[in-house]
């Protein structure tokens, strides 16, 4: 698995640079796939193998594709905490809004959920002081992964920390 | 002369009457039209999926397949688990069709090798083995999820640690399919407005002028259905398709001509299965909420009785029966109860006569079909004599 | 011989055997009674035997299991509800009979002593007439759709049930304790027998035993009703109408050829099964106490079904031991499963397993004998 992620670290640095989107990419591998085997299966030599052949690659492609819709369709809860933590005091209000929609407004001591899907979603927290003036506003991507449900703890959030995001309380 | 009308009534006499019921009905029960296509394209893309995975088994001369009830269950197998780790969206309805699929094929190639065990009695076996493989759903479902097979959302479990609840909310994936391309028809300008669909963004609009009131399109569903009838088509015509033919018309003449008959029936009956997995998924889909214990049954007692009500019959079904069909049993679906309430003055009445045709229909559906069929074996039989008084 | 025995008997049945005999052996060890066990089964042995028995004349004149058999419990439920409609009624013409031929006894005899008795006795005189006629309906319709017959008649029952449904609503009873209280019109959805045939069966000649040992409870009438109907059965078998009708379905082209009436002897065995579907249904409610309307009798038909099947009755032949084999084994089952089972595991699974136990024992019949099919 170690070499795999490897694999995937490498391939998402490339298709980054290039601007190209994982789907689009996840397509031309496929269609690449397929071209190969269509090559393939021209050539006499391999024709008795390709029965099997291809029906694992099938098969696996299935699997492969249940993997990636695990991945990319996975809701998430996203539990927003306002409370003191680990030496960080709570905020007076925040408005937090997850992938640009509607923000809910924390007060100190808060917590509120959001809903997300896939496996990462863009923050956006808007501090704000007790005059209800705009201090500050943070924008973070987070990754989730595979995980079910996180929690972000705001006050870390907004004193800078980077472990800002802590396993589900549930 | 007179067999020949006779044939021709009997042929088209269900559609005719529910023709003549839905007409008298229609304006007994004082909806609009716009509410009455509304609804018809809703129950189109809802249930012709699920009604077009009965067509195969037809067509390879195995009747109706009452077994179809096994895909729908593997189907909500598959929604049970997405619903579980929580994959929403598209995603997880290929997902619940990725993780049916193998479920379906399982059990239609057992439904299948049953069949061939029960050959001419094929339907009253499919309708039983329907039965018998609920108890072992109900089984896997109630007793081993939560326990052996790991469900741990405690929205899907009971209060006592294992089985399913038995309503669990699909919200996730609530009208994805249909909500995909937004689509509405609207008969005056800004009528649209009044739906707050996909986040109020952008939709595809269609003005007619003659309209009242606004319609929405699930385009999406519809268009996959529409993919799925020209794959019918086209099977209809590849080497399986005809092979599936042949063996409808007799199964002796394709033994004899080389078609493997056993292997060609259980693949029909696979294939059968599988759509109906996906359909059952489509039909949830537009539902919303999932019947843990009950969702397959009426799946399959509704989709057979829309599908006769349609024209077809035991041996010969089109996919012009199955919109015919659709859209005459559920126009009578929404018209009976209020048509029953204004007349008789109860509802409940209209609730219990369309439970009556459903079943009703099924059973003329069969007993004209078997009645044709002896009466064309009886006639078999006495040209036979004949040809022997004659030699 | 051991390997015929199980040939002859198939191994599902001998492998529910087995797992009867063993619910009745751990019974004990779980904390469940085998005497309350046994007398339990027995009740249900004699509520169910009737509806069971109903199965042997379409088994034998060749239609197949009759699935059909929820019109011949609507003929019994309507017989069921005339009788308590029409109860005063009925025993005040009888104790008129009485002072019309002053026969002054004769009075006390029907109003007081017998009322229950005759309440039951005029609950299946009247439910008999109706399903002869549904019966004679229903085996014309069978008769022209031979080789379908179980399908169609599964759906028969079926829409016969739902049609009843609204029947029940409309029909124009009167009686206080059937109508809904609020609308005055309208069947209920359960009627009690009580205070007019409860346990008239049962309870007549029980043994009853309930000591600090021994709870035992014999049904004795509701069995002694069960043995004349079935030795009623045996005799109309054996009579010349009951072997033409064994001949029709054992061999139509031959039975045709010696000069039996094909259809007539079906249309018979279909009435025969549908007066007893009837009967059976009346023995079931005195004993259970209530007549279940509506969607009740939807399903009733599997379980009789099953029952005869486990008894080692096949698609197209069945005769009394199998009814009364069948009969105990599945009702024995279904007693059985809930009480040891369920006070081993806490949960009840009765009816996964009854789901389970009787679909697939009819399933396993309708695929074993593929070649004496047609």
């Amino acid at each position: 698995m170690e070499i795999l992620n490897e694999y995937w670290e490498i391939a998402r640095t490339f298709l980054d640079t290039w601007g190209v989107s994982y789907e689009l990419a996840g397509v031309i591998v496929l269609l690449a796939v397929w071209l190969l085997l269509y090559i393939l299966r021209g050539l006499r030599f391999f024709r008795f193998l390709m029965r099997w052949y291809q029906r694992i690659i099938v098969v696996a492609g299935l699997i492969a594709l249940g993997f990636w819709l695990f991945y990319v369709g996975r809701e998430h809860q996203i539990f927003l905490d306002n409370k003191a933590l680990n030496d960080y005091k709570p905020l007076e209000q925040v408005n937090v809004s997850i992938n640009g929609g509607e923000p809910e407004e924390l007060m100190a001591r808060d917590r509120g959920m959001k809903k997300s899907v896939g496996p990462e979603f863009e923050l956006k927290a808007e501090i704000l002081d007790e005059k209800g003036e705009v201090v500050n506003t943070i924008t973070r991507t987070v990754k989730i992964g595979c995980s079910k449900d996180i929690m972000i703890s705001l006050p870390m959030l907004a004193g800078g920390a980077e472990d800002f995001v802590l396993p589900s309380p549930r | 002369m007179i067999r020949k009308l006779f044939d021709i009534i009997a042929n088209n006499a269900v559609p005719a009457v529910f023709i003549i019921i839905s007409a008298f009905a229609i304006p007994l029960s004082g909806y609009s039209a716009s509410y009455l296509i509304q609804e018809m394209l809703t129950r189109i893309g809802r249930n012709s999926f699920l009604i077009l995975s009965l067509l195969i088994p037809i067509m390879a001369g195995m009747g109706l397949n009452f077994g179809m009830v096994l895909g729908a269950m593997a189907g909500q197998i598959g929604l049970l688990f997405i619903c579980d780790w929580g994959i929403v969206g598209i995603p997880g309805m290929v997902l619940a069709c990725l993780i049916g699929t193998p479920i379906a094929i399982v059990l239609g190639i057992f439904c299948g090798h049953v069949l061939n065990r029960a050959k001419g009695r094929e339907m009253v076996t499919s309708y039983i083995l329907g039965f018998f493989i609920n108890g072992v759903y109900q089984m896997v479902v109630l007793y081993l999820m939560g326990w052996i097979i790991p469900i741990t959302n405690p929205a899907l479990l009971l209060s006592r640690g294992y089985g399913v609840r038995n309503a669990v909310s699909l919200l996730g994936i609530r009208g994805v399919l249909d909500n995909l391309i937004p689509t509405i028809i609207t008969g005056t300008q800004g009528a649209g407005q009044f739906f707050n669909i996909n986040g109020g963004k952008s939709f595809i609009l269609v003005q007619l002028p003659f309209l009242e009131g606004a319609i929405r399109i699930p385009l999406a569903t519809l268009i996959v259905i529409g993919l799925f009838c020209i794959f019918i088509m086209w099977f209809r015509k590849t080497k399986l398709g005809q092979d599936m033919r042949a063996i409808g018309q007799s199964q002796a003449v394709a033994d004899s001509a080389g078609i493997p008959v056993n292997r060609t029936r259980i693949i029909a009956i696979v294939i059968s299965t599988v759509l109906a997995c996906y359909g059952q998924i489509i039909y949830l889909q537009n539902m919303g909420t999932l019947n843990t214990y009950n969702s397959h049954d009426q799946a399959g007692m509704f989709s057979i009785a829309a599908l006769l009500i349609g024209g077809a019959s035991v041996s010969r079904a089109t996919i012009a029966n199955v919109f015919a069909g659709v859209i005459l049993f559920h126009l009578m679906f929404i018209v009976a109860p209020v048509a029953g309430k204004n007349l008789i003055g109860d509802a409940q009445i209209g609730e219990y006569f369309r439970v009556f045709v459903s079943y009703g229909i099924i059973a003329i559906a069969l007993v004209l079909h078997a009645w044709r069929r002896n009466r064309e074996r009886e006639a078999a039989r006495r040209s036979l004599r004949g040809n022997k008084g004659g030699e | 011989m051991i390997s015929r025995f199980i040939q002859n008997a198939g191994w599902p049945r001998i492998i529910i055997a087995l797992f009867l005999l063993g619910l009745f052996i751990a019974a004990p060890f779980v904390g469940v009674r085998v005497d309350t066990s046994l007398s339990n089964t027995l009740v249900r042995f004699g509520m169910n035997g009737v509806m069971v028995l109903a199965m042997i004349p379409m088994v034998q004149a060749g239609c197949g299991l009759n699935f059909g058999l929820p019109l011949g419990i609507i003929a019994g439920l309507l017989g069921a509800t005339l009788s308590i409609e029409w109860n005063t009624e009925i025993l005040a013409w009888l104790s008129g009979l009485g002072t019309q031929y002053k026969i002054s006894w004769l009075n006390e005899i029907f109003v007081t002593t017998w009322r229950e008795p005759l309440g039951f006795a005029s609950a299946i005189i009247i439910a008999i007439p109706i399903a002869a006629i549904l019966g004679w309906f229903y085996g014309k319709l069978l008769n022209r759709v031979k080789g379908d017959e179980m399908m169609i008649a599964t759906y028969v029952g079926f829409s016969s049930v739902s049609f009843m449904c609204i029947a029940w609503l409309l029909l124009p009873y009167k009686h206080p304790t059937m109508v809904w209280g609020y609308a005055g019109k309208g069947l209920r959805t359960t009627i009690s027998v009580e205070g007019y045939w409860l346990h008239v069966l049962s309870d007549s000649l029980a043994l009853n035993i309930q000591t600090e040992d021994i709870h035992l409870y014999i049904p004795t009438g509701m069995l002694i009703f069960f043995a004349v109907m079935a030795i009623l059965v045996w005799i109309f078998m054996r009579t010349k109408t009951g072997t033409a009708m064994t001949a029709v379905g054992s061999n139509p082209e031959f039975a045709r050829a010696s000069g039996v009436n094909v259809d007539r002897m079906r249309t018979i065995s279909v009435m025969m099964s549908t007066v007893l579907g009837a009967v059976g249904i009346i023995v079931y409610e005195q004993s259970f106490g209530f007549i279940q309307l509506y969607m009740g009798p939807f399903y009733m038909a599997l379980p009789a079904v099953a029952s005869i099947l486990l008894g080692g009755a096949s698609v197209n032949k069945a005769g009394i031991l199998n009814v009364i084999v069948g009969t105990f084994l599945f009702q024995g089952i279904l007693t059985m499963t809930p009480s040891v089972i369920n006070s081993y595991l806490q949960t009840d699974m009765s009816e996964v397993i009854r789901l389970i136990v009787s679909n697939g024992m009819i399933l396993y019949a309708l695929t074993r004998k593929v070649r004496a099919g047609r």
